[in-house]
């Protein structure tokens, strides 16, 4: 271990103490941003609406006072902080926009991506109508915005939020590396899920009441759906190659008690299911019509997952 | 499928026989039909009229009362109500009607005051009596009960699946955080809490406007609410809750033209039967008692 001499041990601690004051990160470029006040995102409202009230602001730990139970779902994200401020404008109903900090970009994008459910609507990195609510994901910013009612103004009103805070946010974030491992031939864009933990899993794929894959918030997982029969994907980057190995033991005792060999099962369903894991990326497929497609979108995800190992490399 | 030693997986739902029970709270079709055997089953009384909303979404109070009047009687016994109320509570009983203020879909003031209104008719004076959801473990009448009533509408909720009976105890919970775990798999100990165990003499869950679907933790979205005109009454919460699970089922089958399973799965409320021994969830096992208007009845 490095020693340092007691000046040069101060020297550093002052340059921590100013980074943190300052809210420059010593992590990089894409951290820099990191203590911005997320009232500074929304300061202006539309023509005809105003403010009403202060603005509200909640952690991972308030959050349930805001949102009951519900409010978890954050909380299985890196989620930091959100403010909460409200509009109105006479004779029409109340606004309310979130902004919640998901503490970085790939955690933004996969909060994001649990709740989608409806087509892109033209806002930030990725953005839903969810009826009246809308959603939108820039940088490691998740935004919501929801008129009480649904009128011609509030939905104008939504646009012209949309719009302000995307601009003040005015950066945008990578999403995560995972997901370039996952064959496009018959994705359903709208599927994929990014996550950490099994509780998500279950969430979009009801797999088992344990968590028998060792999902943590040190894991990063994606799961999508491919056409024309729903076939589900799985993949699960581990912190190192042997953890993915344990997990992938762990998924065969339970899941596939029968497999004496690598290759496809047939469960009651009379689809088939698949594991294999790369390095520290665990790879399965749920629900393939025939064992031979299983094994083919197996070998697919290793060719990708291998051509992003050779770009890295070669950078 | 009760007293596994291993971890339940989706292949045991898929087995169907013996998991159907489960499966059906979880919206994971199953293969197999369960074997028809005969069982001694849990009544759950469903009652409908058309006319209990308005056009402006108003509640009728009276055909509220005369609802409950029948539901109670059918599930009780006697062949008038207060006969069968009687059933529900004593006159000497400190009873806690326990009610859920969430905002876009409450217990309503109306069913609230019925069911006291009912409970006063027993004899029970007034001060023995408090409505209350939050406020629970600041009641008085709450700490002290000797009978309890469980009355809530059902939604879809963006953790726990349901928002269902037997999360309506949550707020007895001190620390509500420490049943979030696994999309609040084991709600069902909440029952197990000293200030609400073994005191519940009537569960009534409200089809009133039942919440069929929501997206991101806000979730309300009236599109997503129907007219169904409903209550379901009885005393197994579990099964209760496994039958507006199916209605819910039935409704998003209709309305998005396909199987579309709830997400997330409510498994507490198969857990609250397989692990907890709350009640019932195997269908099988429920027997459905309809009264009233029967169209689109869906189950």
């Amino acid at each position: 271990m490095k020693q340092y001499s007691r000046p040069a041990m101060n020297s550093l601690l002052a340059v921590v103490l100013v980074s943190l004051t300052l809210g420059v990160s010593m992590c990089g470029n894409s951290e820099k941003t990191r203590n911005t006040d997320l009232a500074l995102l929304l300061e202006q409202a539309p023509a005809g609406w105003r403010f009403t009230g202060q603005v509200e602001r909640y952690d991972r730990e308030t959050i349930f006072e805001y949102i009951d139970g519900a409010g978890e779902v954050y909380r299985q994200y890196s989620f930091r902080e959100c403010i909460v401020r409200r509009l109105s404008c006479r004779g029409e109903p109340d606004i309310t926009v979130e902004i919640f900090d998901m503490g970085s970009s790939a955690d933004a994008y996969g909060i994001f991506s649990h709740i989608r459910e409806a087509p892109e609507a033209g806002f930030g990195q990725g953005s839903q109508y969810a009826g009246s609510v809308l959603y939108f994901w820039q940088s490691r910013y998740l935004v919501s915005i929801y008129p009480k009612e649904q009128t011609d103004e509030t939905r104008t009103a939504t646009a012209q939020l949309a719009n302000s805070i995307s601009a003040a946010i005015s950066d945008t974030g990578a999403p995560p590396q995972l997901l370039k491992a996952l064959p496009t031939d018959s994705l359903m864009i709208e599927s994929i899920r990014y996550f950490h933990h099994h509780v998500l899993l279950n969430y979009h794929y009801y797999f088992a009441a344990e968590n028998i894959l060792n999902l943590n918030e040190q894991t990063k997982a994606v799961l999508a759906t491919y056409e024309p029969v729903e076939t589900y994907l799985l993949l699960v980057r581990y912190p190192s190659s042997e953890l993915a190995k344990t997990a992938a033991a762990s998924f065969v005792k339970a899941y596939l008690p029968e497999a004496d060999e690598p290759g496809p099962v047939q469960t009651e369903n009379q689809k088939w299911t698949a594991i294999e894991t790369i390095n520290n990326t665990l790879i399965v497929v749920f629900d393939a019509p025939t064992g031979d497609e299983a094994t083919t979108l197996i070998t697919l995800v290793k060719a990708r997952l291998a051509q992003s190992a050779t770009q890295k490399g070669q950078k | 499928m009760k007293n596994l030693d291993r971890t339940i997986t989706r292949r045991d739902f898929l087995r169907g026989a013996g998991c159907a029970a489960v499966a059906a709270t979880m919206g994971i079709p199953t293969l197999q039909a369960q074997e028809a055997k005969p069982v001694r089953k849990t009544k759950v009384v469903l009652i409908r009229d058309e006319k209990i909303i308005d056009a402006k979404g108003r509640l009728d109070a009276e055909i509220v009362k005369a609802m409950l009047d029948r539901a109670v009687t059918e599930l009780f016994g006697g062949e008038k109500p207060a006969a069968a109320w009687k059933k529900v509570v004593a006159a000497n009983d400190i009873v806690g009607i326990k009610s859920n203020v969430w905002g876009p879909l409450p217990t309503p003031k109306a069913v609230e005051a019925a069911i006291k209104a009912s409970v006063m008719a027993v004899g029970v004076p007034e001060k023995n009596i408090d409505i209350s959801d939050r406020g629970v473990l600041g009641s008085k009448i709450f700490r002290k009960a000797t009978a309890l009533i469980n009355v809530r509408p059902l939604r879809t909720h963006h953790w726990s699946g349901v928002g269902g009976l037997i999360k309506n105890y949550i707020t007895f919970a001190p620390e509500l955080w420490e049943y979030h775990d696994n999309s609040c798999a084991d709600l069902g100990t909440l029952w197990r809490l000293p200030i609400c165990r073994d005191k519940t003499r009537l569960n009534i869950l409200l089809m009133l406007t039942p919440l069929f679907h929501g997206i991101g933790p806000h979730h309300f979205d009236s599109q997503f609410t129907w007219p169904y005109c409903g209550m379901l009454a009885g005393t197994d919460p579990v099964a209760l809750d496994t039958i507006g699970i199916m209605i819910l089922q039935a409704k998003r089958k209709d309305y998005f033209g396909r199987e579309r399973p709830l997400k997330p799965a409510a498994h507490h409320v198969a857990f609250a039967d397989i692990r907890h021994n709350l009640g019932i969830s195997d269908p099988q096992r429920i027997k459905i008692v309809r009264l009233g208007w029967q169209k689109d009845i869906l189950i």
